[in-house]
């Protein structure tokens, strides 16, 4: 019998957690103007809005990096506004992990991917998509390499992707929400990055030099620069995974969410939480332990529905 | 001579072997552009000799068809010889010919350059007593045959109507294993979000020992000044075995062969979730470009 987790309802707000604020680009901003500008040896920049790369390749590809340049623009179509929700339900011991994607109102780009770094040895991971009718709109699926890095949660263990990708015209346009993702799994929630995208792809050319290819990697080396990203809730523990684990990464990810502004490290639930898993070790007890502090917005309910789950922590609705 | 030369390739390793049989080989093999010391002798009554103050002229030349080429004008370029004591050789000191003399010392001691191009080659020894022939080859070692008939069909080979003048299919599929497993799931990922689709098509990846994948001779890009670059770019990420090209929609050739073009972004995204690098995957308008190292340099 299907059981509607109560602590875990489904959020009836999608609450949109702001793009993790990234301080220094890795390459500099682009001053702006239609002229080459004194560039210093390098040869690709940022506008400041962070949306497109501008490269100062040769005007002539046999000339090389030494001859006249010509300003190319690269959109980066990550003008995305992504958020992502979630509510669980429980059946005969398998979650379903039920997700809902918005873009917001601000963006101007489509969301056409979307993605998740779930835990690489999950046999009972199962996708769920959206669609209507016996059509999909969206195919998702679990890559195979365990490369997937937490860019929020360093410290996590690699994962595999796991990502969707549009059909047709279903990308998610600014200001609307689809929902119908899905997981199903034996694994309990954890902390997670997920990243979103156009689905489109950033044309570069193969023929340019390798001084700006150079340049290139460095942008590219943090996938937060080119995909905006936040931290949700997945399948991420395995049934067994030892408690002092799970408070572990819990206590470490709320403290990462907090820091790169997911949460409000002031608001009263988070520091409360953050209290309870850091005294978690000196305070056996056998009584569930009690947040008393009421979740207030969508990713805070969220954490809060995970911790009830995983580590039976109870926590005002 | 080269009946004893000494191979020290940059990595301390040191092969020493004689060779005496002209005709091409794939070993020794040396990667391109690295460069490896040889040392050239006298000869004396048919062996070779320490002998002093003897003239030879030195040179490496191509065995022509090899690692898939199938063309050979212009002529491919072949290692640069570099002289290691200058007062040996006469100016420039450096080309795919020296002239050298053996001096005080006795024999002649060179650096080899491996070209971009991975092909069979030979070095020539000429002295007034006749002359000996060394083979060698330039290539990577570490790439091989990437097909997997149940989910890919090959193209981009002669038989396909797409040939590059390096052969049929079978010669353009050689890859690293790292970036062959990543192409491999990146396509089981496609698969299975595309039900439906059964085989992909897979173009270049790289020649049998890699290097140079030129394509030139392509028809329709020979008579293009733009493209007909032939022992060169472009194409040069296909030089290392660590990209692949999967035909998308819009490619004719792959509805011929029977398979499925792919949604290039959405083929790259696959890639790229398995481990290819996204500045170097690339949409080449009817294929998709899977990087899955960065590339080597120069092209």
């Amino acid at each position: 019998m299907k059981r509607v987790v109560r602590w875990l309802l489904p959020m009836l707000l999608a609450i949109y957690a702001p793009a993790q604020v990234l301080d220094t680009p890795p390459v500099p901003i682009w001053p702006g103007g239609s002229e080459v500008p004194s560039h210093d040896g390098h040869y690709v920049f940022l506008t400041k809005d962070r949306h497109t790369l501008v490269v100062l390749a040769p005007e002539d590809p046999d000339s090389g990096i030494k001859g006249p340049k010509k300003i190319v623009r690269v959109p980066l179509w990550n003008d995305l506004k992504g958020s992502v929700t979630v509510a669980l339900t429980e059946k005969a011991g398998l979650l379903t992990y039920h997700y809902s994607v918005a873009n917001g109102t601000g963006a101007s780009d489509e969301i056409g991917k979307w993605t998740l770094n779930v835990p690489p040895n999950d046999p009972s991971l199962r996708v769920v998509n959206p669609g209507s009718g016996g059509s999909r709109w969206w195919s998702g699926s679990r890559a195979f390499v365990t490369i997937a890095k937490q860019e929020i949660f360093p410290e996590f263990p690699l994962g595999r992707y796991l990502a969707w990708f549009y059909r047709d015209d279903h990308a998610i346009s600014p200001g609307k929400t689809l929902d119908g993702f899905g997981l199903e799994s034996s694994f309990l929630p954890g902390l997670t990055t997920a990243w979103f995208s156009s689905g489109k792809l950033v044309e570069l050319d193969q023929s340019w030099p390798q001084e700006i290819f150079r340049d290139l990697d460095r942008f590219y080396e943090d996938r937060r620069w080119r995909e905006p990203c936040t931290g949700t809730i997945a399948p991420m523990f395995a049934p067994d995974t030892p408690e002092e684990v799970i408070v572990r990464q819990f206590r470490y990810g709320l403290q990462q969410m907090a820091e790169a502004g997911f949460l409000s490290p002031s608001a009263p639930f988070v520091k409360e939480a953050l209290a309870v898993l850091e005294s978690w070790n000196r305070s056996q007890s056998a009584e569930p332990r009690v947040i008393r502090a009421r979740p207030e917005t969508g990713i805070e309910k969220e954490v809060a529905a995970a911790l009830g789950m995983t580590l039976k922590i109870r926590c005002p609705e | 001579m080269f009946s004893k030369l000494t191979l020290l390739v940059t990595l301390v390793m040191a092969i020493v072997f004689v060779s005496t049989a002209f005709g091409q080989t794939y070993s020794p093999m040396a990667p391109p552009q690295v460069m490896w010391r040889w040392t050239a002798d006298c000869l004396v009554d048919g062996s070779p000799a320490i002998v002093y103050n003897c003239p030879i002229t030195i040179s490496s030349h191509p065995f022509y068809y090899t690692n898939a080429h199938l063309h050979s004008y212009p002529y491919p370029p072949t290692s640069t010889l570099y002289c290691i004591n200058s007062y040996q050789c006469a100016s420039p000191y450096y080309g795919q010919t020296i002239y050298a003399n053996t001096s005080n010392v006795g024999f002649v001691p060179f650096n080899v350059c491996g070209s971009l191009v991975g092909q069979a080659e030979y070095l020539a020894n000429t002295g007034t007593a006749g002359s000996t022939y060394s083979d060698y080859a330039i290539g990577y070692t570490d790439l091989h045959y990437n097909d997997h008939p149940e989910i890919w069909v090959r193209i981009g080979g002669s038989e396909t109507g797409g040939g590059t003048n390096h052969g049929s299919t079978y010669y353009n599929r050689y890859m690293t294993s790292n970036a062959a497993y990543g192409l491999y799931y990146a396509t089981y990922q496609y698969l299975l979000n595309n039900p439906g689709i059964t085989h992909l098509c897979t173009n270049d990846m790289a020649l049998p020992f890699g290097g140079k994948f030129d394509i030139c001779n392509a028809p329709g890009l020979c008579t293009n000044p733009v493209t007909y670059a032939p022992w060169a770019s472009p194409h040069s990420q296909h030089d290392r075995g660590t990209a692949a090209d999967v035909a998308g929609t819009a490619s004719q050739q792959c509805t011929n062969a029977g398979g499925s073009g792919v949604k290039v972004a959405e083929f790259i995204s696959a890639c790229v979730d398995h481990g290819a690098y996204q500045q170097y995957s690339l949409n080449e308008s009817n294929h998709a470009h899977c990087g899955f190292s960065i590339p080597s340099w120069p092209h």
